[in-house]
């Protein structure tokens, strides 16, 4: 009975499962359009950057 | 020496911090508002941010501090999200496995906080126990026993297959499983 512990535990088929799910909850979120909202906030911020640049 | 500004790459972590924002949140409005918030900060913290590492893990820390420290100021709110979420996800174009992942995201709404957080790091986003218990503030082994339970409740959640679960036990893990009193 070799019985050593293998570095990473074989994953069960439920436990490999969950991974499943959960990657495709992420994948999918990953793969949505990100909200105008936060696209534009980011290039708000770089204007006032900027033209806080501008004025130095 | 074109040294690129660390803000130009803030843009192409958006996804993955709206992902991570909304396993915490369980809501995609709430989600956007944190994400928000938390670039912001980053962005005014950026001279912080050691070029260099990785500025995903930054950001989720950021995201995670601005998420705890904003729902201990609003605490409310939080709770009348139940279902709504599912509902809204389930209506994606229909794949197979919809309806378990349907399932899915009942039962992961229904982990506490710091099991779903440990879950999406490690699990979905790919990083390591330590980096996890890094961005969590925590041990690493509570990270690992974090997860572990995460998994192993999702999975009773979800009525996957136990017996299959089961046969990866070791006598540890029976003592713990059968001490556990059933939720």
């Amino acid at each position: 009975m070799a019985n050593d512990m293998p570095p990473s535990k074989p994953k069960s088929v439920a436990e490999d499962q969950v991974d499943q799910n959960l990657k495709r909850f992420f994948d999918d979120m990953l793969s949505e359009e990100v909200p105008d909202k936060l696209t534009d906030l980011l290039q708000q911020l770089k204007q006032e950057e900027q033209s806080k640049d501008g004025n130095d | 020496m074109a040294m690129i500004d660390p803000r130009e790459e803030l843009v192409e972590h958006l996804p993955a911090m709206r992902a991570f924002a909304v396993s915490l949140t369980r809501n995609r409005a709430a989600a956007d508002d944190l994400v928000q918030d938390a670039v912001v900060k980053a962005w005014s913290n950026m001279d912080k941010f050691q070029a260099g590492t990785n500025m995903r893990a930054w950001l989720f820390t950021i995201l995670r501090n601005t998420f705890y420290s904003n729902r201990r100021k609003l605490k409310r709110e939080v709770e009348d999200i139940d279902g709504v979420h599912a509902a809204q996800l389930s209506q994606k174009p229909a794949h197979d496995g919809r309806l378990q992942m349907n399932d899915f995201h009942v039962a992961f709404d229904q982990l506490p906080d710091e099991q779903r957080e440990a879950l999406i790091l490690v699990g979905a986003s790919g990083f390591a126990y330590d980096e996890a218990a890094e961005m969590c503030g925590c041990a690493v082994g509570t990270i690992k026993s974090r997860v572990k339970r995460a998994r192993k409740r999702l999975a009773e959640l979800m009525h996957l297959n136990e017996d299959e679960a089961l046969e990866m036990t070791d006598a540890v893990t029976v003592a713990v499983v059968s001490a556990k009193p059933a939720a």
